[in-house]
């Protein structure tokens, strides 16, 4: 047989395991062992590159590269599905321009430097300033590579100016968490997608954003089960397509929803009082709002909320009061499980965290809560957002497994895990993303104090806000110094001063945690391009590079390098000289020193070996006293969750309040920070399409994905477009008061917009949406609006009718 | 000349279903296996990307076909193939 003909009989049978057993067949034939097997490809599972929903591919190569990517079946997450991201995923790896040697910029040309130079200049610009330095990272690091950059800065320099890009996709949900129950992330799980019967989308469109767990809700209803869904968005999606209630609000206004559901819950005496009673406190803002607010009683509440009449909500959100009663109603069913999901649209909100909150605070009103399909979801858009922004900490003032450097205790223990001198950890937060960007970007005399930025695994000069202000403005700062990681020219490359070539995805080891709290480790399988390095080396080679200087912040107590990993002899092994740098696996060695700093939170994770044999698993995973460990899909939740008090039925052990209780904020509903006038007189969104991923680095490479979604257009309604003028495929002029751009037009394209709004993706970095998007942030998660600012839109004089760049409307009929 | 194997979620109508399963059959580039209820598994081999692409598209536009969930695909050997130079 042909290997093609083993390719199509792999392909098949994977297909037909992924569909399940024939009528009266009771068992799935085994597809995977044999059928791959045949195809002369080696298999081994990893995490999807791209979104947090986490899927698990089978991965095949062949001659040291990547040939073929199975769903992988035996992963809880994805059952054997992928979505048409996780299926190309393999050919990121083989674009063209994948980045091959480090460059420096001498003289304004890029210029081919080693490593070893490269490793220098980084060591130079720390020694010359430690507390100028900064670094950018992401929730696209493995967590070994965000563990060993907080440690570094931390832990090493003193200096917690260390931030990653999630500060502006999840951030929000983090305080929201924090802030409702004392420790972040979901309760539940997926799981909850599959026995809820009511599901409510806020502001989220997981048909394109979480296609595989949408896809496992599809498949329910196609099964024949009854599922009531519910979009409560600001423009139709493909989401919407399948709710049988689509709820339009005016941008800003989903407090005032959630405000109108508690009160009709109070009104109606449906919410839960037991549940209540046992389980819940109520808080309100202080009069400068701060994250834990005052102590409120429940009449104090009802009192608060009483204004959110379904007809007052009507007129603030524009959703018709009986719709506002509908979900009054169903949240007071006790016998209807309801499962609420969103992600940036309720994060990226100036009012992010309260909006978080609200939604929070419905569920354990009703009591919603803790019973599987029952659960608050919110989900990440990156693969290991979770596990290593969230968890790691590798945000300004976070240190790892949930503490925080404001703490005198958490730093104490923080400096005992890593052997440090004590008091090295600093007590102050470093700056935050915009904050970070615009001190760069800030003349050094006009109090600009970070002179370097060290950008890893992200592309902040296509994903700031007000892009002109946050990063363009370095250009011309010339004592400053951005130094980027990545695997492709970006945005963020081009100006860059260092560009360092990243490895990428299986390139390297790695260990993620996705949306639902699971930890998934992979091996790297095969050779980077070049003289492409892991990022996690590259920043353990520069720590090495100024000990071996006798930089004494890159000491601990004893003096050993903060980094030492040594044989089971004690020698110690060379792995920042990178020909030595899988002769151990750093990964395992690093993450069984971070393991240590789980407990704190009960967030604790297995050994790493057990992620190895595993398809992930959902922390806290405990060990059982036959040894074994086992995970938790349901959080406080006393059915599932060790830690949970017998016959307390369901406890928040990290109680803001410290009695076990969850607390039930009241957020008033607040005016948006620019809204649009006469001047502006239309709202501008941006968001993803399914096609790419964040900003298209990766995806724009694989030419199926890139064909089907080739560039950047400005989804308009068909009322607005003919107002105006507008035909479908004109370029037509976006502007705001940060800046303008020219767009092609796509009405009634995926996304339908309505009248007053318009809709631009931000995956082209040939068409920076940021030039036009506002940065003002939530007050408590510092997290940027990209959702909602003032836009105008015109025509150009002359301007043909034109398909450049326009997403291919009619390409419907096969070739 | 990519292989891909799909799982399609037919709608539960059952006509449109049944004329979506015959439409597909009709295709060289796509062998069938039987359903198990709602889900159809198919292999898809295309002779190139752009004609794999366009099928895709085909199969995701078909009336009776509810949802496409890919679980399975090849690469090209051909890497440094004229069309990926051109993507970057
Ligand atoms: S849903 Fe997300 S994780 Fe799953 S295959 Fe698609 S991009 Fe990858």
């Amino acid at each position: 047989m042909k290997r093609r003909d083993f390719l199509k009989r792999s392909a098949m049978a994977a297909a037909v395991a992924a569909a399940g057993p024939l009528p009266g067949q009771t068992t799935v034939p085994e597809y995977t062992e044999s059928a791959e097997g045949d195809t002369g490809l080696e298999w081994e599972k990893a995490p999807c590159r791209f979104c947090g929903t986490g899927c698990h591919v089978m991965v095949g190569r062949e001659n040291g590269k990547v040939r073929a990517i199975a769903g992988d079946r035996k992963a809880d997450v994805n059952k054997g599905l992928l979505c048409v991201k996780g299926y190309h995923v393999g050919m990121i790896l083989y674009g063209q321009d994948r980045l091959r040697y480090p460059m420096l910029r001498k003289n304004g040309e890029m210029t081919r430097i080693s490593w070893d130079e490269a490793i220098d200049v980084i060591a130079d610009r720390v020694e010359a300033d430690p507390a100028a330095f900064a670094i950018y990272g992401s929730g696209q690091w493995t967590i070994p590579e965000g563990y060993v950059a907080q440690k570094f800065m931390k832990g090493g320099l003193a200096n917690n100016h260390i931030d990653p890009n999630a500060r502006l996709c999840m951030a929000s949900a983090v305080t929201g968490f924090i802030s409702t129950y004392g420790v972040d992330e979901p309760a539940g799980c997926y799981q909850d997608l599959d026995e809820c019967d009511v599901l409510i989308m806020w502001g989220n469109n997981p048909a394109e954003m979480h296609p595989v767990l949408f896809s496992r809700v599809v498949d329910r209803r196609s099964r024949g089960e009854e599922i009531l869904m519910i979009d409560i968005g600001t423009r139709r999606t493909r989401t919407t397509d399948h709710c049988q209630h689509y709820l339009e609000f005016k941008p800003h206004t989903d407090l005032a929803i959630a405000n109108g559901i508690a009160h009709l819950l109070i009104k109606n005496g449906t919410w839960d009082k037991k549940f209540v009673e046992n389980h819940c406190n109520f808080r309100a803002d202080t009069e400068k709002p701060t994250l834990l607010g005052r102590e409120i009683t429940f009449e104090e509440y009802k009192k608060l909320v009483e204004p959110y009449t379904p007809e007052y909500v009507e007129k603030i959100s524009g959703v018709p009061a009986e719709k506002i009663r509908l979900l009054g109603d169903l949240f007071g069913q006790r016998d209807i499980r309801i499962c609420s999901l969103w992600c940036m649209g309720m994060n990226q909100h100036t009012r992010g965290t309260a909006i978080n909150n609200l939604v929070h605070g419905v569920h354990l009103l009703s009591g919603h809560f803790g019973r599987p399909g029952d659960a608050p979801t919110s989900l990440t858009g990156q693969p290991s957002a979770c596990g290593t922004v969230r968890e790691v900490g590798t945000l300004a003032h976070a240190l790892p497994g949930g503490r925080v450097v404001a703490n005198a205790e958490h730093r104490a223990e923080t400096e005992k895990l890593w052997n440090l001198p004590e008091g090295r950890v600093n007590a102050k937060p470093g700056y935050h993303t915009v904050l970070m960007w615009e001190k760069f970007c800030t003349p050094t005399e006009e109090g600009g104090d970070i002179g370097t930025i060290w950008v890893q695994v992200t592309n902040p000069g296509q994903t700031l806000p007000n892009r002109h202000k946050l990063f363009e403005a370095k250009r011309d700062l010339k004592d400053k110094f951005l130094i980027v990681s990545e695997v492709y020219p970006t945005a963020s490359t081009e100006l860059a001063d260092l560009v360092l070539p990243a490895a990428l995805w299986v390139e390297k080891n790695g260990v993620y945690g996705n949306s639902e709290r699971r930890t998934q480790q992979w091996f790297k399988m095969v050779e980077p391009p070049g003289e492409a390095r892991d990022d996690c080396w590259q920043t353990l080679a520069v720590a090495r590079r100024l000990y071996e200087r006798g930089f004494e912040a890159m000491k601990g107590r004893d003096g050993r390098f903060i980094f030492d990993i040594r044989n089971e002899d004690g020698s110690e092994i060379p792995y920042w000289k990178w020909e030595h740098y899988y002769d151990t696996n750093v990964d395992k060695a690093l993450f069984e020193e971070y393991r240590q700093f789980t407990r704190l939170k009960h967030k604790d994770l297995a050994p790493y070996d057990e992620y190895v044999r595993a398809h992930g698993l959902r922390w806290p995973v405990v060990q059982q006293q036959d040894g074994t460990w086992r995970e938790t899909k349901f959080r406080f939740s006393e059915f599932d969750d060790p830690y949970v008090t017998k016959g307390a039925e369901f406890e928040f052990y990290h109680s803001v309040t410290k009695d076990g209780r969850a607390l039930i904020w009241f957020r008033p509903y607040e005016e948006p920070p620019e809204s649009p006038d006469d001047e502006f007189p239309m709202w501008l969104s941006t968001g993803r399409v399914l096609e790419h991923w964040h900003t298209g680095t990766m995806t724009m490479r694989v030419p199926q994905l890139r064909r089907a979604m080739p560039g950047a257009y400005v989804e308009m309604n068909p009322k607005d477009a003919a107002r105006q003028g507008i035909v479908n495929g004109e370029r037509i002029l976006v502007e705001t008061r940060r800046g303008s751009m020219e767009l092609p037009v796509w009405v009634e394209g995926r996304g339908h917009p309505p009248e007053g709004t318009v809709f631009i993706p931000f995956f082209d970095e040939t068409l920076l949406v940021n030039d036009l998007t506002l940065e003002a942030y939530d007050p408590f998660s510092k997290q940027p609006d990209f959702k909602k600012c003032a836009v105008r839109v015109r025509r150009i004089p002359n301007e043909p009718y034109q398909e450049k760049g326009l997403a291919p409307v009619n390409a419907n009929a096969p070739g | 000349m990519p292989v891909s194997g799909l799982v399609l979620t037919l709608s539960a109508n059952g006509g449109t279903a049944a004329e979506a399963i015959s439409a597909l059959k009709a295709r060289p580039e796509i062998e069938c296996e039987a359903p198990r209820g709602n889900k159809l598994p198919v292999a898809v081999d295309t002779l190139d990307r752009t004609k794999d692409q366009a099928l895709w598209r085909w199969i995701n536009e078909l009336p009776g076909v509810d949802f496409i969930d890919v679980v399975f695909i090849s690469f090209p050997e051909d890497e440094d193939s004229p069309e990926v130079a051109e993507a970057c």
